[in-house]
Formats: structure tokens, sequence, C-alpha cells
């Protein structure tokens, strides 16, 4: 089980910054390793000073690097900031051609049609996961 | 005292400011529709005059998150800027300026604290598109202050039904015992079913139709029974996994008691239908 607010954090706090979401594309490995052993217990209104948060475990860490959004979806990561976060990843690795979308959703609006495809086929067979914790 | 002119429900759909912005030969459908909501309220508020924008919007984690949790949030700043870097990468938003009015916001939260309502406060804030879009809609000039009532409907535990219920109470009360202005505009903003980063996300149809058109009924017949046992987070996750923006819908229902209903509407939409809401005081003057 994925620890909730470790998650969260760590997807709310990327997805506002625009050169935290270009490392974490660029290098996931060195971005989430950093993020959890530097940031994470940074207070996010005063960056001089640290909490007693919990970091999050090797398999919460290994499903943030290989951007896993299955695994996060499933286990109650908030389904709005992994999305967002989660869009420009997508976004960035069709376009490399690293992410194959294989069948675009009929019908599905143009607005991000594609990444749209590839997150829904990697989500759909977990419907909606309660996301309270 | 301060009299609601005109209170308009709608909606803050992102994408908003990138389909209707463009040549009129190549708008669709649905930026056409948008357009056409946008000219009623731009003409609701051209009959009232309203003096200042009361807005009530659910935060998307931008201005609220887990490690500082407010419910119910009123903006006391002099001026707003409007949007955030994500907003602007996946929506193409612009960025925007408004002017506030700190008198009218503190003397709505000094009025809560004095009516049993907690209001949180924020002197450093920036709006996001749950603002932003509906103020492109409603005043595309941006030319009317605002105060800002930002609501969680987004993270979990979130307020009951009839806490939205009664926030309507509180600001209707609240806005009639200042001073401050003459005319106040309340527009409040939300969904019907929605579903964002979910299976159903962005789909060619309504999460759940019967729900839009049931939720339609009671918001219009003022069926608080129905409007709160409905929004509990079981019962609106089975719309759609951000249905519950709904809730700032029960506020609407709350807040209008005797204003006369100008025009209700799911508007109808590729996606989730929007509401559309307009209910105006007749004010001499």
């Amino acid at each position: 089980m994925i620890d909730h607010y470790a998650v969260n954090k760590f997807l709310y706090d990327t997805d506002r910054n625009e050169q935290f979401v270009r490392r974490y594309i660029d290098d996931p490995d060195g971005y989430v390793d950093w993020y959890f052993d530097e940031r994470m217990s940074r207070l996010l209104d005063n960056e001089n000073e640290q909490s007693a948060v919990e970091t999050p475990d090797e398999a919460t860490r290994t499903a943030l690097k290989t951007y896993d959004f299955t695994t996060l979806y499933r286990d109650g990561a908030h389904p709005f900031v992994l999305w967002t976060l989660m869009l420009p990843v997508i976004e960035e690795k069709l376009a490399s051609g690293e992410f194959v979308v294989t069948e675009e959703p009929e019908g599905a609006r143009a607005e991000n049609r594609k990444p749209m495809a590839y997150y829904r086929e990697r989500i759909l067979a977990h419907g909606r996961p309660d996301f309270r914790y | 005292m301060a009299k609601i002119v005109t209170m308009i429900g709608t909606t803050h759909h992102p994408w908003y400011y990138a389909k209707t912005s463009k040549p009129e030969a190549e708008l669709t459908e649905d930026a056409r529709n948008l357009l056409g909501w946008s000219a009623r309220v731009q003409e609701s508020f051209r009959s009232t005059n309203p003096d200042v924008v009361v807005i009530v919007a659910s935060d998307h984690f931008h201005q609220f998150f887990h490690n500082n949790m407010p419910q119910f949030l009123v903006g006391r700043m002099k001026t707003y800027q409007g949007t955030f870097y994500n907003e602007t990468r996946e929506f193409d938003l612009p960025r925007i300026e408004l002017g506030g009015n700190r008198q009218l916001a503190t003397d709505m939260i000094e009025a809560g604290f004095e009516n049993g309502f907690d209001f949180a406060f924020s002197d450093e804030m920036r709006l996001d598109h749950a603002c932003v879009v509906p103020t492109l809609i409603s005043q595309p000039s941006f030319e009317i202050p605002v105060v800002p009532v930002l609501t969680n409907c987004g993270a979990p535990p979130i307020p009951t039904g009839q806490r939205f219920v009664d926030l309507g109470t509180a600001l209707r009360n609240a806005i009639e015992g200042s001073n401050a202005v003459d005319r106040v505009a309340v527009v409040v903003s939300g969904n019907l079913s929605l579903e964002v980063g979910g299976p159903e996300q962005m789909m060619p149809y309504s999460v759940d139709p019967e729900f839009d058109s049931l939720a339609m009924d009671w918001l219009t017949g003022r069926d608080f029974e129905s409007l709160t046992a409905e929004s509990t987070y079981e019962r609106l996750m089975t719309h759609g996994n951000t249905s519950f923006q709904f809730l700032n819908m029960l506020t609407m229902a709350a807040l209008h008691e005797d204003m006369t209903l100008i025009h209700a509407e799911a508007m109808k939409r590729r996606g989730s239908p929007a509401p559309c809401f307009i209910y105006e005081s007749e004010v001499a003057g």
C-alpha cells in the first residue's frame, strides 16, 4: 500500500513547479530520490524547517520512478493530482515514441486525446478507487 | 446594506478560453454554446450593475493542500492574480489580474464568526481556473473587483452537503450585513457529474445523465433533503470522482431565497452537461 500523503505531496509539489516537472521527466530516478531524501520533509511554506512526515517505501519510489500510475491510482493516490502530473509526462513520452497509444478511444474529445487514451487504458480495470486515507 | 442583485451558477470548464478565443470560423458547437452562455451572464451583469463579485469556487490543489487544509476560505486581497503554471501548460489559460474588495471580505469573515461560520482567510493567494473561467465568462474586461470564497470540494474529508447549504445562508447574511458596497453579484462555480483522472474522463457523453437531470430538479426546486442526502462522498463518487464540486451548487441553492429564476439549463456538451443558472433581484435604480 502506498503512503498517500507522501505520494500526493510529491504529485502536488512537482506539478506546480516547471523545473520539477522537467527534472521528473528527464531524470525520474534522480529526481524521485532527491525529492524523498531532501525535500519531502521540508515544510511547504517554510523550506528551512522540517516535519516528522514519513518518507515512502521502496515500492512507492519505484512506482513513481517508473511512471507506474496504474499502481498509484489503484492504491488511492489522489486522481486529480495524479492525472495532472502524469499528463505532461505522457505527452512528452508519446512525442518521443517511448510510450505508444495502441488504440484511441472512439469519441474521446480532442483535448489530450492520445495521453488520455494511454492513461485510460491503464487505469480502466480499477474503476474509481477510494482516495480517502 | 449590500444587496445581492444577481447570482450566477456556472461551469468553470478549463478549456473555456482555449475553445472560445479562436476565430469565428473555427468555433465548435461547444464553443458557440459557451459563448452564448457568457453573453447571457454578461447581460445580467450589465442590467444589474454590481459593484463587486463574490465568487464561490473550489480550490484545485493550488491554494490548499493536505498539509494545511481549510474548508472555506475568504480572500482579503486588494488585487488578485489568476492562474498557475500548470494551468497555462494544460489549458492555455491567460494570466489575469483582478481587483479585490478587502472591506467586504473582512465584513463577511466577521459576520461569519458572529453567526457560527468560522471562515479561514487569506491575505496572499492566487486564483485558479475555478475563479478565472467564471470571470472570463461573466466579466471578460475584469473591471469589477472580486471577493473569492474558496471551498474544499476535492480533498477528503470533505464537508457535508448540509455545510455547503449553511455556507449559502451564511454568505447571504454576511453580504447583506455589509455596508462596504451596495450591489453584489454572486458567481458560484461548480459542476454536475464529472470525472477527472478517472475512467470516464473526457468521454463524449455525460458520466451520469440520470444524476445530472435529478440534480437540476433538486436545485431548481430547492429540494434540500435530496440535495444533502445525495451529497455524501460515497454517493457523489458514483457520479464521477470530481462530482464533489456539485457541493458548490448547494450553496447556490441556499443563497438565492426570493430571487427570481431567469435561466436554468444543463448545457448540453459532448461530455457532462454544464450547470447554467441566473437569478436576479428586483432592485430599484
